[in-house]
């Protein structure tokens, strides 16, 4: 729990008042400081928590609290390291990494002062609560400058002591006058600086109204993809964590499939400026991608061989970084040249353009955005039924990825204008196609690591050769990728099934009309 | 959650102190810990200024449903928190007794606690028992302060043959010297010879001192009072070695 001390009650009379309620033991003030970190997506903030990295006197600690009711889950010494992974064994790191998975911690914010620790005592002089006073708050934000704040007490509970806690919850309020603090102090200064905690999502958020002209609404999309994009660029071109790459891409992605399933409602100058560029961007961004890919699934990897073989994968790690980060070096630099600097400049420029004031617009652009969007979808789906109905048990890999670029097209359509659609009825379809994308994804995946693998084993002679243990374990790999690959196949056409049965056919028929 | 007991069938060897010094130290580096005194005497518990007393003594904890977690008392130390001890532990092999699956049983009610510890010290009485054969089963690691006399070894052997007679594979069985007094030729001698024969015995030997029997008058962990004291330092060090072998 956390109260707000008033600008009458200084810490040294509220140390006063709380001695006449119960015997204390107070430690001096000290100098302190605490740092909030958490990912860049904030994963911990949409969970209700927060990591905060507490110094005093030189000695880091770390506690993760719950927002809201300040409560301890999990705690140890030290700084706070890039990834959770580093953090000491025990429960804190448990816990952190299945929140953040790969996402690296951002600082946030910072606040600094004098910190006082006191112990509220029983008759035994045993504690039985604990509190803190935090005096001459001044703190920052990301980007932002110093703002003073509030002093506050910070309690924390003993546990098997809850009714003295509650006790002196009632003294602190009903004695003392003290308010309960209405936020943390993040918050403050998140909102000092201007930036609100969970103002980064990488799902974007696209909101239309039926009637709105069908162009626009498609510019609307690509400007929010952009910021996304923009959002990415510093960590992906530092290579932070591989979450901005994906990210990045993701965005690239998703605008190359507006440019080019909704292209009949842009500009066809703007297309055909834009189109090519962007694939470009997709083309420079893949190898990186590939091999973090590898990276991120090589424990996966491990898990597949023998305790032996699997030892031996080491140097192949090796190599994998070795590339990744010559790759990544490469990637850094194409997106520092005049090329990517232009068309970010051009993109934007044409984006902020007001309408009316660019090159001519196709008069489809001015339907409504409802029934553009019902025909595109329609069309899309209509491709996504066609080519998985033709793929039998003999169809080579090469459909498969077909109609896997397909679903992705048709995901981005229901992505972009699900606030058109009854939710109730847009969930379950898209609630099912990815059940569909999941199997020819993993299809995918594996058809390109086997490949992968296979031409790391038969490494051109520029590179020293693998230990030959490395190469056999690599062999050993291959094939239960494959194993595992022929298992996902014949999963393909119950799955494509499933996503084709009447009752989902009868949800795209009431969402778009007509028959698809 | 690591579970660790402190155990030997002599009494009087430095058991609670280790089981104290060692939980105060995991939970000072952010650890979640809790102790458990098992031991009706309630040695542990005092340490911590507790009352020796839990609500409906070792039958409640035993048979009802959160009977544990309801018992647990916060400490002085922020993250270390003690299951206190009662004086109905001393029937507590007559209850356990009364289960089919006695180790099974205490397991399953430690279970629950791995939610909200990333430690657990058991603090255990001395002598073999349903309750020591039970703590047998469920810890990962068995700390045995040995004073180096040819008494003390002869209940390490003990402690061996019962591991081997009860097929206690998980169990790895860590002994430790403690109250060492090098000025003793016999002290000396045994520190020297013991980890030729049994290579697992921690490095870190554990000084007698003084300032150990002060815990008693201060009732506080020696590295609350003490914290630069040999034997402060030397139960660092026996935690760092502990935790290499918690890793290994």
């Amino acid at each position: 729990m956390e109260y707000l001390l008033s600008e009458k009650l200084s810490p040294a009379s509220l140390l006063d008042s709380l001695r006449g309620f119960a015997p204390c033991k107070a430690e001096h003030p000290r100098e302190g400081r605490l740092r909030f970190f958490d990912s860049f997506d904030r994963r911990l903030f949409r969970q209700g928590l927060i990591l905060e990295e507490e110094t005093q006197d030189g000695s880091p600690f770390l506690q993760l609290r719950r927002l809201g009711t300040g409560s301890v889950l999990g705690s140890a010494s030290g700084r706070v390291p890039d990834f959770a992974e580093d953090l000491p064994p025990g429960g804190l790191r448990d816990t952190l990494t299945d929140i953040l998975e790969n996402r690296r911690f951002f600082p946030l914010a910072e606040v600094r002062g004098l910190f006082q620790r006191v112990s509220l005592l029983d008759d035994q002089e045993k504690t039985v609560a604990r509190l803190t006073v935090l005096d001459r708050l001044v703190g920052a934000a990301e980007e932002g400058s110093d703002w003073r704040l509030p002093s506050r007490l910070r309690s924390e509970p003993v546990r098997g002591y809850d009714r003295e806690l509650r006790k002196l919850d009632r003294f602190l309020r009903n004695g003392l006058g003290l308010e309960t603090a209405p936020e943390h102090p993040w918050h403050s200064l998140m909102g000092g600086a201007g930036c609100s905690p969970g103002d980064y999502s990488a799902k974007p958020d696209f909101r239309f109204t039926p009637a709105q002209p069908a162009g626009e609404a498609v510019r609307a999309i690509l400007a929010q993809l952009l910021d996304t994009l923009e959002r990415n660029l510093e960590g992906t071109i530092r290579d932070l964590d591989s979450e901005f790459l994906h990210d990045f891409r993701v965005a690239i992605r998703r605008t190359r499939a507006a440019l080019g399933q909704l292209k009949d409602l842009l500009p066809t100058t703007v297309t055909a400026r834009f189109r090519p560029e962007f694939a470009w961007l997709g083309t420079i961004t893949t190898p990186v991608r590939d091999l973090d890919v590898h990276l991120l699934g090589f424990d996966g990897y491990r898990n597949l061989l023998p305790p032996e073989p699997s030892v031996d994968l080491a140097p192949l790690r090796e190599r994998l970084l070795v590339h990744q980060r010559r790759a990544q070096r490469q990637l850094a630099e194409e997106l520092a040249s005049p090329r990517f600097r232009k068309l970010l400049a051009d993109w934007r420029a044409w984006l902020a353009t007001p309408p009316g004031a660019d090159s001519p617009w196709p008069e489809s652009a001015a339907l409504p955005v409802a029934k553009a969007a019902n025909a595109h979808i329609r069309r899309i789906l209509r491709r996504v039924l066609r080519e998985g109905a033709a793929i039998d048990d003999g169809s080579p890999p090469a459909d498969l990825h077909e109609l896997r670029k397909t679903c992705k097209k048709l995901r981005y359509l229901l992505e972009f204008f699900q606030s058109l659609y009854p939710r109730d009825k847009i969930s379950p379809l898209i609630k099912a196609l990815k059940e569909l994308q999941e199997n020819l994804g993993e299809f995918q995946d594996l058809e390109v690591h086997a490949q992968a693998l296979r031409a790391f084993g038969m490494m051109p002679e520029a590179e020293p050769p693998l230990p030959p243990e490395t190469l056999l374990a690599i062999g050993q790999l291959s094939e239960r990728l494959r194993q595992r690959q022929r298992q996902v196949r014949a999963e393909f056409a119950v799955r494509f099934a499933a996503f084709a049965a009447s009752e989902n056919l009868r949800l795209v028929h009431d969402l778009f009309g007509r028959k698809p | 959650m690591k579970i660790l007991a402190t155990y030997n069938i002599k009494g009087g060897v430095g058991k609670t102190a280790a089981a104290v010094n060692l939980a105060y130290l995991a939970a000072r580096d952010g650890a979640r810990t809790l102790v458990w005194d098992l031991d009706p005497q309630g040695a542990a518990t005092f340490y911590f200024r507790i009352k020796p007393k839990v609500k409906g003594g070792g039958e409640k904890l035993l048979g009802g449903k959160n009977g544990l977690e309801s018992a647990i008392k916060g400490t002085d130390y922020p993250r270390l928190d003690l299951l206190p001890a009662d004086f109905s532990y001393r029937h507590l092999d007559i209850l356990l007794d009364g289960e089919k699956k006695p180790t099974k049983r205490f397991k399953k009610l430690l279970a629950p606690l791995a939610a909200s510890y990333d430690y657990l010290f058991l603090d255990c009485p001395p002598s073999i028992s349903l309750v020591s054969e039970a703590v047998f089963g469920a810890a990962e690691i068995l700390l045995v302060p040995i004073i180096p006399t040819p008494l003390s070894l002869r209940t390490l052997e003990q402690i061996y043959a019962f591991e081997q007679d009860e097929g206690l594979n998980d169990l790895k069985i860590l002994p430790f010297f403690s109250m060492v007094d090098r000025r003793k030729s016999l002290h000396r001698e045994i520190v020297e010879s013991l980890p030729q024969q049994r290579p697992e015995v921690l490095e870190t030997e554990i000084p007698y001192a003084s300032e150990v029997e002060q815990m008693g008058i201060r009732r506080l962990p020696l590295a609350a009072y003490s914290p630069h004291s040999r034997a402060a330092l030397a139960f660092a060090e026996l935690w760092r070695e502990i935790q290499d072998q918690l890793g290994a």
